[in-house]
């Protein structure tokens, strides 16, 4: 086990859908308990610490002008660069690269703005089938849920409640019951594979069928799931949280499939939505809202085999954020 | 906080009518998620509002089979014992003693559904009504929220010198607003005060003139309190009874209940005697809001007190006496 906590504010975390951040307009998010701001210059997405660097007003209570964020106190005009270029009070004033706002490394993927923290931000987790050009990609979210980051992607683990929280979506009552699957260890998190549930909607489509499993854990706060419909044909979702503090927890997800579909992308965010939807009350309501780590806290039975091998994954890499 | 009085006690959670075969209520008492259920048989059971598997909320859920919890989550299914009997993704398999939901006490008098939060050591004897029998129509009502603590609701259910003000024109008006001495008597079995004694235009909701009316208050329980209204001649029944139940959702947020026990109101529709208790208590409600400190003070150099107030004044010395520290500033 490692000494050192795991270095939480380094993973790359989604804030916003790209679409969402428009020209001349300024958004907001928080990550890390971090207030953000998320500004476009054309193609370019910028994402600061949301304070200016002279007197640590807000910089999203600005204004967007000819490509530059102009603070609303005392009006200094940040580039993209996120060099001050301007300070209205002294005409002509040249000011020293430390007048920086404090800017983020960005990257855009799959129709989401991806943040790190770090100075220096580890590479991004690969994941084939996001990048791979025969599968169709589509974000969802964000979803917002009052809980810890680890409680809410152990949820999106969790095939056992199918049954019970997305009857006639993801399960049915009259087939509660999981077989045993296998779980392992990756470089970078855990793995399961081959768990078959029989979905009556397992795409959004309406198409029904029985479809095997396979789930990765890539970082803490980020897993993936790929599910078989046929030898062919497989539908995969990117699940990411952005954790807006220990308790709080913003999700977004990219949705994908290599096979074509007469079913728009309105509909599919649709069926997405109402999973989603049934979750939240219920992941909410855990307690403790921090995701426990102490096996003998709660209860685990034969089918939470990747939920366990998730906890001993977040204790062996030391995670002290949302667990307890 | 977890408050050793408070504890052991009985707190309303619902209406006995209002939980109905088959159904699941939430509740909130002294900071704790409390589920109630009744069974298919008429039993209510009381748990932990908390499945042990994932900790999700069992007040999700519904009731299977007429005798089981089912948890919204995973489809746990628990007896009314707790036993986890049906665990969905395992089908056949047995679930060990350490997979139950956590029972609490729970018992149903004067209408209402009571829990208790621990199970040692037991809890206090089931809430009474000495007087009332078959001659008596009981109307129950609330829940009623209100941001205060619960001693705060309860000294103001003792308190008579606020009538002419708060309840002008039923239960008192000005110019009687002055409240003769009575006797307060401090036991084993609580405060007690007796011959308090006020001006009535209208003392309830079938009095057709204003009288002088003599109240008997008894306060068994910190947040448990009974008036009387004492008969007008020797061996007559009292003509109401009146229970205060005050819930602590937390030390700062508390459910009125009350039970009214008449001799008059048998065979009467009970809502229009709601009605009237809505609106005495909306007037209190807004008075009780705004007191300050929330929590009821037990230094007795804390607030002012004239003489009208001993009844109070006794009641704070109690709940010090008691070592009350849920909803109270304890004595430093």
């Amino acid at each position: 086990m490692s000494d050192t906590a795991y270095p939480i504010t380094h993973d790359w975390y989604p804030v916003a859908a790209v679409e969402a951040v428009v020209e001349g307009q300024i958004a907001t998010a928080t990550l890390l308990g971090e207030d953000l701001v998320i500004w476009r210059a054309g193609a370019e997405v910028m994402v600061w610490r949301d304070q200016c660097p002279h007197r640590g007003a807000r910089l999203s209570l600005g204004r967007i002008e000819h490509q530059q964020l102009h603070c609303a106190y005392h009006g200094w005009a940040f580039d993209t660069a996120a060099r001050c270029v301007r300070v209205p009070a002294v005409p002509g004033l040249v000011m020293p690269d430390k007048a920086r706002a404090p800017r983020c490394e960005v990257q855009l993927r799959a129709g989401l703005v991806w943040v790190s923290l770090s100075a220096t931000p580890p590479p991004f987790p690969e994941i084939g089938w996001l990048e791979d050009t025969s599968f169709q990609h589509l974000y969802c979210g964000p979803y917002h849920m009052k809980s810890s980051g680890p409680r809410v992607i152990e949820n999106f683990l969790d095939a056992a409640h199918f049954p019970f929280v997305h009857a006639g979506f993801l399960g049915v009552p009259e087939q509660p019951a999981l077989d045993a699957y296998e779980v392992t260890r990756t470089a970078h998190g855990v793995q399961a594979l081959g768990l078959r549930v029989f979905q009556p909607n397992y795409d959004g489509s309406g198409a029904a069928g029985t479809v095997a499993y396979d789930y990765e854990v890539h970082r803490p706060l980020l897993a993936s799931l790929s599910k078989a419909v046929d030898e062919t044909r497989r539908w995969a979702m990117l699940f990411a949280v952005s954790p807006v503090s220990e308790t709080e927890s913003r999700a977004f997800a990219v949705l994908a499939q290599n096979y074509p579909s007469d079913t728009t992308d309105e509909a599919i965010r649709q069926w997405e939505d109402t999973i989603t939807a049934q979750d939240i009350p219920i992941v909410e309501s855990q307690r403790p809202v921090r995701l426990p780590l102490d096996m003998g806290a709660e209860i685990h039975v034969r089918s939470d085999r990747l939920a366990v091998a998730y906890r001993r994954y977040l204790r062996e890499i030391n995670l002290h954020y949302g667990v307890c | 906080m977890s408050d050793p009085v408070l504890l052991g006690d009985w707190h309303a959670v619902s209406q006995s009518d209002a939980l109905r075969v088959g159904q699941v209520l939430g509740a909130t008492v002294l900071d704790e998620a409390v589920v109630v259920w009744r069974d298919s048989a008429g039993v209510a059971h009381a748990f932990r509002d908390r499945c042990p598997h994932r900790g999700a909320k069992l007040s999700l859920g519904c009731v299977r089979d007429g005798l089981a919890l089912q948890c919204p989550y995973h489809g746990w299914r628990f007896d009314g014992a707790g036993r986890c009997v049906v665990m969905p993704a395992q089908p056949g398999q047995d679930a060990p003693e350490k997979f139950s939901a956590q029972t609490l006490p729970l018992v149903e008098a004067w209408g209402l559904v009571w829990v208790a939060l621990c199970a040692t050591p037991a809890p206090v004897p089931v809430p009474v009504m000495p007087e009332v029998d078959d001659d008596y129509a009981l109307v129950v009502d609330g829940p009623y929220e209100v941001a205060t603590s619960g001693p705060r609701a309860v000294e103001n259910f003792l308190d008579m010198a606020h009538f002419p003000f708060i309840h002008s024109g039923s239960l008192g008006a000005e110019p009687y607003t002055q409240i003769a001495d009575y006797p307060v008597e401090l036991s084993a079995d609580g405060v007690r005060a007796t011959g308090c004694k006020v001006w009535q235009p209208q003392t309830t909701l079938v009095a057709e003139r204003g009288t002088e009316t003599a109240y008997t208050y008894w306060v068994p329980r910190p947040l448990r309190a009974l008036l009387t209204k004492e008969p007008g001649a020797k061996g007559e029944k009292p003509s109401d009874v009146i229970m205060l139940a005050a819930t602590p959702v937390s030390e700062v947020h508390t459910q009125i209940w009350f039970v009214m026990a008449m001799t008059y109101a048998k065979g009467q529709p009970a809502q229009p005697f709601r009605d009237f208790q809505h609106t005495i208590f909306m007037q209190d409600k807004a008075v009780l809001e705004s007191q300050r400190p929330q929590r009821l003070p037990l230094d007795p150099m804390a607030e002012c007190h004239q003489r009208a107030d001993r009844l109070s004044l006794t009641y704070r010395r109690w709940l010090a006496q008691l070592g009350l520290r849920y909803g109270v500033i304890p004595l430093a």
